[in-house]
């Protein structure tokens, strides 16, 4: 039974969990601009609880985003470099899926605000199998043009859905039987997330890990 | 004792490993210039994206160059420099220290340029030194390790940004810094009448606007220009740039009493300026000769051993680092902690 540690930071909110098929412990917390300073100290936390060492695990998954440039990097850096010096494989997870295991609905229209007027979103879908399956892909666009594959009752979730339910709203109609923006990804479901991965194979050198941003830089966006 | 050096303040990714009795073992580094050339600048989202993927491939690398698979301690650049580009270094430190159990030491960037040539086994204190490159100009007055005086840095550009934004006025290609220089070998530094900032007034601050201004007034003038009128405006520019520079460092001398001159950072690399520097050294009105010391060429620029070297300083010191340190774009040199 793999035992994994896992890194989320693509938001305002920061956590890091550890655990395995049978239990996960996490420590969470809110804080835009803390991360660089909570990351070690959640860290040390979980392991202490859990008892644990480094070198007994097996693998680190990590968020990889999409979400803020800057926090992912640190996740990324962060994972990174624990997993070259313990000699741990990674394990990449998108942030939105991680954002869409926390839905009370099988079908989530998962959406982080990555501000100047756009959204990251995808559509996921629980019902099948007990992890989110996504439906089309993920990109990052204006809210209006978000088109949320799937059909029948969903469910929105996340900071996307705090600046732009009324769009949404107004497209979905009946269809939507709610939404909640003041929830984040958080790193216990990033390691759900990653279990699977790490039973089936060996996982990634962290050399080959990459922050997922979708969005390129803005210079490179605004190149003729 | 072993320090793993981390630098990735702007837009090069430095690492190196320093040990305190035997010196550099080794070092590996990437220039991202050609990320940044198509925008004629650097642009930071760019060179934090680029930093995070080279910095595990470089650690591989200098682990593999060097042998040695886990060090002693960690120092990495926490500032001044560029946010997110900082915090992906400190990042990566943070976390192969905590892996390692390895303590991580804060590094201020300018530190590791003013101590750069002990990286030759010079200890060439007390001193004045000159750090001027495309982020920074600036009068240090050094007593000796973690003991500095600021005695004066530009009022606006870089000497360096100013050498690089009057090439791109010429159309040269980025960064145009050493180009200009290559044009103005050619050039007659008196044919243009530029004005040399700050020269009048006492004092030791810097100021190169004013200076690019005019430049881009004489290019006006004379476009279309012939080559050898921008040969000569290179090098009318170029010694503007460099007297300013020499005097500043001769007034600085003067004040002090020093009779050291350190001179970091990529301008420094600069022939005219160094030809200009040793006139000054061993000019007639010295009552005692003035020695000059330069890193290496490749320990002008930014690199992970001068980081390792202030990193291994600290600890011989008796620092006890502090895990949480902040990351700071802007930090003042003369506030550093150094017990």
């Amino acid at each position: 039974m793999p035992r994994l540690l896992a890194i989320e930071t693509a938001t305002e909110a920061c956590s890091v969990a550890i655990g395995d098929e049978g239990w996960i412990i996490e420590e969470f917390a809110v804080a835009a601009n803390a991360h660089s300073t909570l990351l070690l100290p959640m860290l040390e936390k979980v392991l202490a609880t859990s008892g644990w060492s480094l070198a007994q695990l097996d693998g680190i998954a990590c968020g990889v985003g999409p979400g803020g440039f800057t926090g992912v990097r640190m996740g990324v850096s962060t994972v990174q470099g624990l997993a070259m010096a313990a000699g741990l494989p990674v394990f990449p997870v998108s942030s939105l899926r991680a954002l869409a295991m926390g839905s009370p609905r099988a079908q989530v229209l998962a959406a982080l605000d990555a501000r100047r007027g756009e959204v990251y979103g995808a559509t996921f879908l629980r019902t099948a199998a007990p992890l989110p399956e996504r439906l089309g892909v993920e990109r990052v666009c204006a809210p209006e043009l978000i088109s949320w594959p799937g059909e029948g009752q969903c469910w929105g979730m996340g900071s996307g859905w705090q600046a732009y339910h009324a769009i949404w709203e107004a497209a979905l109609g009946e269809r939507l039987l709610g939404w909640d923006g003041a929830v984040f990804p958080h790193a216990a479901d990033v390691l759900r997330l990653a279990l699977p991965a790490a039973l089936d194979s060996a996982g990634l050198d962290a050399l080959l890990l990459e922050p997922h941003y979708i969005r390129p830089s803005q210079p490179e966006e605004q190149r003729p | 004792m072993r320090v793993l050096g981390i630098e990735s303040s702007c837009d090069e990714t430095g690492l190196a490993l320093y040990d305190t009795q035997g010196g550099l073992l080794g070092e590996v580094l990437f220039s991202q210039i050609d990320i940044h050339a198509p925008y004629g600048g650097v642009v930071p989202e760019l060179a934090s994206r680029d930093h995070v993927r080279r910095l595990p491939l470089l650690l591989r690398e200098l682990q593999q160059q060097t042998g040695v698979e886990r060090p002693d301690a960690i120092a990495v650049t926490a500032g001044p420099g560029l946010m997110g580009a900082l915090l992906v270094g400190v990042s990566f430190a943070r976390a192969l220290g905590f892996a390692w159990g390895v303590p991580v030491l804060p590094v201020h960037h300018l530190e590791g340029h003013l101590l750069a040539p002990l990286l030759e086994g010079e200890a060439p204190f007390p001193a004045v030194a000159l750090l001027v490159s495309g982020g920074h100009t600036l009068l240090m007055e050094v007593r000796g390790l973690g003991d500095y005086t600021l005695l004066g840095e530009t009022l606006d550009d870089a000497a360096g940004e100013a050498f690089d934004k009057a090439a791109k006025m010429m159309g040269l290609a980025y960064p145009g810094g050493p180009i200009l220089a290559q044009w103005a070998e050619r050039g007659d530094p008196t044919a243009f009448a530029l004005p040399r900032p700050l020269l009048d007034r006492p004092g030791l601050d810097f100021s190169f606007s004013g200076l690019k201004t005019a430049f881009r007034y004489a290019l006006d003038k004379v476009r279309p220009a012939s080559d050898q009128q921008l040969a000569d405006l290179a090098a009318s520019f170029q010694a503007a740039v460099v007297e300013t520079l020499a005097e500043k460092c001769r007034r600085a001398l003067g004040q002090t009493g020093h009779r050291r001159l350190i001179v970091a950072g990529g301008v420094g690399a600069n022939k005219a300026l160094r030809s200009r520097l040793a006139d000054l050294a061993s000019g007639a009105r010295n009552r005692e000769p003035i020695a000059l010391h330069y890193p290496r060429l490749s320990h002008c620029t930014d690199n992970g051993a001068m980081i390792a070297l202030v990193g291994g300083l600290r600890l011989a010191g008796g620092l006890v680092p502090a895990p949480d340190f902040p990351v700071r774009a802007r930090w003042p040199m003369e506030s550093l902690e150094t017990r």
